[in-house]
């Protein structure tokens, strides 16, 4: 994995956050506790002298891990933001990706209408996954949240599009340039503090956090930031490989994406 | 498996799930010396239905790792059933082995 200049990756987001900010009416942030939405909240708090001017949205479908919970309370409370909890049902009969593709979009939605939200912030990165590869900074959504990855905007010479259909959204993506271990050098660097499912216990932990149904703890020793980043450096597993959407087909991802799935 | 006060809750909320049942168990896990929890689902961890829930359950371990109780992992709110692991918040997960894992 590349170690890139964290300083150089810092500016870049906070300079969208910032863009972001200024050119939208109503924004707000998705935050799902794991690591990415946890350092893009650090990255807004840098942006905007410690305080995070937007409501950050939490989509609570009822069966996440306990520490997640915790997690969620503690931080709200560490840093003073303001959290939208929004809980989607788990319905019947939808398997896997479809559970996902359905039930958080759908919830995510009705708060984007409930208050009048015009952008989101989402801590996707291109290295993640092909599909999320795809994305530009400002991303634009229709208003049934669907994704025209074949139509999508020029992202040339920083010059970002905020440009959008009236009924639909943008979203805003400050960390698509950067990679996992990046993401960790940074929280180490930072001292961001971070979800402990991400440390392994029994020779198990989680790399990448969903809830407790689809997210399977994979083998590693690693019990600190430093141990991660040591990992992550010689590593040659997929950093989703325990999410089960996305072993589901190569197309299940950019399915769920094209329909709203963060 | 120890009868403790939060073994008789279990009890309680296999017979029924209610939020009032669950709001009890909340209240009673932080003295109860239960530390660790592990989820474990029907089918390998796949959600197929929602009624898998009510086939899945937590296990709940003190702080040498032995086995105090079993729980159920949803609530029931009249024919609506949702998931309930938020009131296990507090608890630390012990990953799951790696038979689960595949």
């Amino acid at each position: 994995m590349i170690e890139q200049d964290l300083k150089t990756l810092e500016e870049k987001s906070i300079y969208i956050i910032r863009e972001a900010k200024l050119k939208f009416k109503n924004i707000a942030a998705l935050w799902s506790m794991g690591k990415d939405s946890t350092t893009m909240l650090a990255l807004a708090r840098k942006a905007f002298l410690g305080k995070i001017p937007f409501p950050v949205i939490y989509i609570d479908n009822s069966i996440d891990f306990p520490e997640t919970y915790a997690f969620r309370e503690y931080l709200a409370k560490k840093w003073n933001f303001k959290v939208i909890v929004g809980h989607s049902e788990i319905k019947p009969d939808l398997v896997g990706s479809a559970c996902c593709g359905k039930n958080k979009p759908e919830t995510l939605k009705k708060i984007m209408k409930e208050y009048g939200f015009d952008a989101l912030i989402v801590s996707i990165r291109r290295d993640e996954h092909g599909v999320r590869a795809k994305e530009r900074y400002m991303s634009p959504r229709d208003k049934n949240f669907r994704w025209e990855y074949k139509n999508q905007p020029a992202e040339l010479w920083d010059d970002y599009s905020s440009k959008m259909d009236t009924s639909g959204h943008i979203r805003v993506h400050p960390l698509l340039d950067w990679n996992e271990l990046d993401v960790w050098r940074y929280i180490k660097q930072e001292r961001i503090p971070i979800n402990p499912l991400y440390f392994s216990r029994n020779g198990f932990r989680y790399r990448s956090l969903g809830c407790t149904h689809c997210t399977i703890a994979l083998k590693s020793n690693a019990r600190s930031v430093d141990d991660i980043i040591r990992e992550l450096r010689t590593t040659k597993q997929e950093e989703r490989s325990g999410r089960s959407m996305d072993k589901e087909s190569e197309y299940a991802m950019l399915r769920l994406r094209s329909l709203g799935y963060m | 498996m120890a009868k403790t006060g939060i073994s008789e809750i279990a009890d309680t909320l296999w017979k029924e799930p209610s939020e009032a049942n669950w709001k009890r168990f909340a209240k009673a896990l932080p003295k109860s010396g239960i530390v660790y929890y592990r989820a474990v689902y029907q089918n390998g961890g796949k959600l197929n239905r929602a009624q898998d829930l009510t086939k899945s359950y937590v296990e709940l371990y003190d702080s040498k790792e032995k086995l105090v109780a079993k729980v159920p992992i949803f609530k029931r709110d009249g024919g609506k059933i949702t998931g309930a692991t938020y009131y296990m918040k507090g608890l630390l997960t012990v990953n799951r082995p790696e038979e689960w894992v595949k």
